[in-house]
């Protein structure tokens, strides 16, 4: 009886006789070969960028967002106890500092509101077209890490089903902090302005400069294609340009804090310690002449292109004023 | 309804303790802790768990188990698919060249030896990534992580061994 059970355990392959204990020394032994092989070999496959891959990665990342959000809540939690007892502690120094801070921004008030009418008078003059659009944003909060020296990503808990897009900037409320580079269902991968592979047209505010922001894995970014006899100093501000038409321009990136082996490094505003929650831009990128040709009679003085944002569909998305303001950088 | 768990149910679910330490210290690593730098350089816990689990139990945290832990990782993590699992198996298969009961006999053998392991992981992690990416990347930075890494090797030890007596000895590495 007991034969016959250990022949029914046994199995043809390839004209070759196994059994279970057969089957179970071989995965011991070559395990390990053919689990490297297998490794390697998506490895090979990562780099080809196949879409199963990012396809799996959306998966995986969706199912285990719940559960790191989760995770993550006592740290938020921990992390705003301390807040909150930091600030008991310096309330009356931020108090005087608050209030030196509003006298100067009465003036600069002040100042904003002369030059609104004065540029209002001159665009009428000018019949220049207008170029206001409502800003619209989504605020997704930052769950993951890359947790490594080589990958400076962050992983978010809003995906295209809340309207977020590959290409759109993302926000702290000091500046820009980087972009969005893949796109789930319910999640997204933010690529920030340090990683290597970061590369952002910008433009230093008092000069204008114009350059690449280059992420060197570094805090501090480099300005790269700077022109051949730039005018910046340190502590000038650095902006996105909107060059290329990806990036919305003006969103303040950081100050010119050094110079090294004649490249500027950036200092960027964004708050690393605190990214919680990023805001995602909501940017429709001018299009080319050929993508939009303009009316066939268009009305006397209305402008070539609408730059109004379209409306969105998903209920996320907000309008308003925009959640930054740019910095004046420290001179 | 309710569900009786018999003392067999109970025995079952202590084997997985070790793969349950491991997807917790997984969790751990992926999740966007408060950090000084745009990418904190941050222990690799992942890693302190596998080496001590697959020292004292190979039988529960074998090389699949390993390879697919290493998956979950860079697809969550945004790393290239399959580097994880890579360099894990080959810096464990390194233990398993080595005396494993002599090693698993004092914690001043094994964190000597996680020091080996981990130095050697967090080289072949330097180089891949510099190949894959095509870019120099800092080997300094690399060499930090190794060094948080085995820093925080004691605590995942501390916490391992407080939970080693719980999971039946029926099904020890040792055969015993």
């Amino acid at each position: 009886m007991a034969q016959l059970t250990n022949q029914s355990k046994r199995q043809d392959w390839l004209g070759l006789r196994f059994d279970a204990q057969a089957w179970r020394v071989i995965w011991q032994r070559f395990s390990f070969i053919m689990l490297i092989a297998v490794a390697a070999f998506f490895l090979l496959l990562a780099k080809a960028d196949l879409r199963i891959i990012t396809f799996a990665a959306n998966h995986v990342q969706g199912v285990a967002a719940p559960i790191i959000s989760f995770v993550q809540n006592p740290v938020a939690g921990l992390r705003g106890a301390a807040d909150v007892v930091g600030e008991i502690i310096a309330v009356h120094e931020r108090s005087n500092r608050l209030m030196a801070e509003n006298l100067e921004l009465r003036g600069w008030k002040a100042q904003a509101v002369h030059l609104d009418v004065q540029n209002k008078a001159l665009r009428e003059q000018l019949n220049f077209p207008k170029t206001e659009q409502t800003p619209q944003w989504i605020t997704a909060r930052v769950i993951g890490d890359s947790t490594t020296s080589y990958v400076h990503t962050r992983l978010l808990a809003l995906g295209a089903r809340q309207g977020l897009a590959v290409g759109m900037a993302a926000v702290d409320e000091n500046g820009l902090v980087g972009r969005i580079i893949k796109v789930g269902a319910s999640t997204s991968r933010l690529l920030l302005i340090t990683d290597f592979s970061s590369k952002i047209p910008v433009v230093v505010a008092s000069s204008n400069d114009r350059a690449i922001l280059t992420g060197d894995n570094g805090p501090q970014p480099l300005l790269d294609f700077l022109p051949l006899d730039p005018s910046y100093r340190i502590g000038d501000l650095v902006m996105t340009s909107g060059d290329g038409g990806m990036l919305p321009a003006g969103i303040p990136v950081g100050v010119i804090s050094a110079t090294v082996d004649k490249k500027a490094l950036v200092r960027p505003f964004a708050d690393w310690s605190r990214l919680d929650f990023v805001t995602a831009l909501l940017f429709e990128p001018l299009p080319a002449p050929e993508e939009a040709p303009a009316p066939s009679e268009p009305e006397p003085g209305a402008p070539l292109v609408s730059l109004d944002a379209q409306p969105l569909e998903a209920g996320a998305p907000q309008s308003g004023p925009a959640p930054i303001q740019p910095q004046e950088g420290p001179t | 309804m309710s569900v009786a768990l018999g003392t067999g149910d109970y025995w079952r679910l202590r084997r997985h303790i070790p793969l349950t330490f491991v997807s917790m210290a997984l969790i751990v690593d992926l999740v966007a802790l408060p950090g000084l730098a745009p990418s904190p350089m941050m222990p690799h816990l992942t890693l302190a768990a596998i080496f001590f689990w697959s020292l004292l139990r190979p039988d529960l945290i074998n090389n699949l188990v390993i390879f697919l832990i290493g998956m979950v990782h860079d697809l969550i993590a945004g790393l290239p698919l399959g580097m994880t699992s890579l360099t894990m198996l080959l810096a464990i298969k390194a233990l398993a060249a080595s005396d494993r009961e002599f090693i698993a006999g004092s914690f001043v053998a094994m964190w000597g030896c996680f020091i080996l392991v981990a130095v050697l992981l967090f080289t072949l992690r330097w180089l891949l990534a510099s190949l894959w990416w095509a870019y120099f990347f800092s080997f300094e930075a690399a060499m930090i992580e190794a060094a948080m890494t085995i820093a925080i090797f004691p605590f995942v030890c501390w916490l391992g061994f407080r939970l080693e007596p719980l999971i039946p000895r029926a099904w020890h590495a040792s055969g015993e």
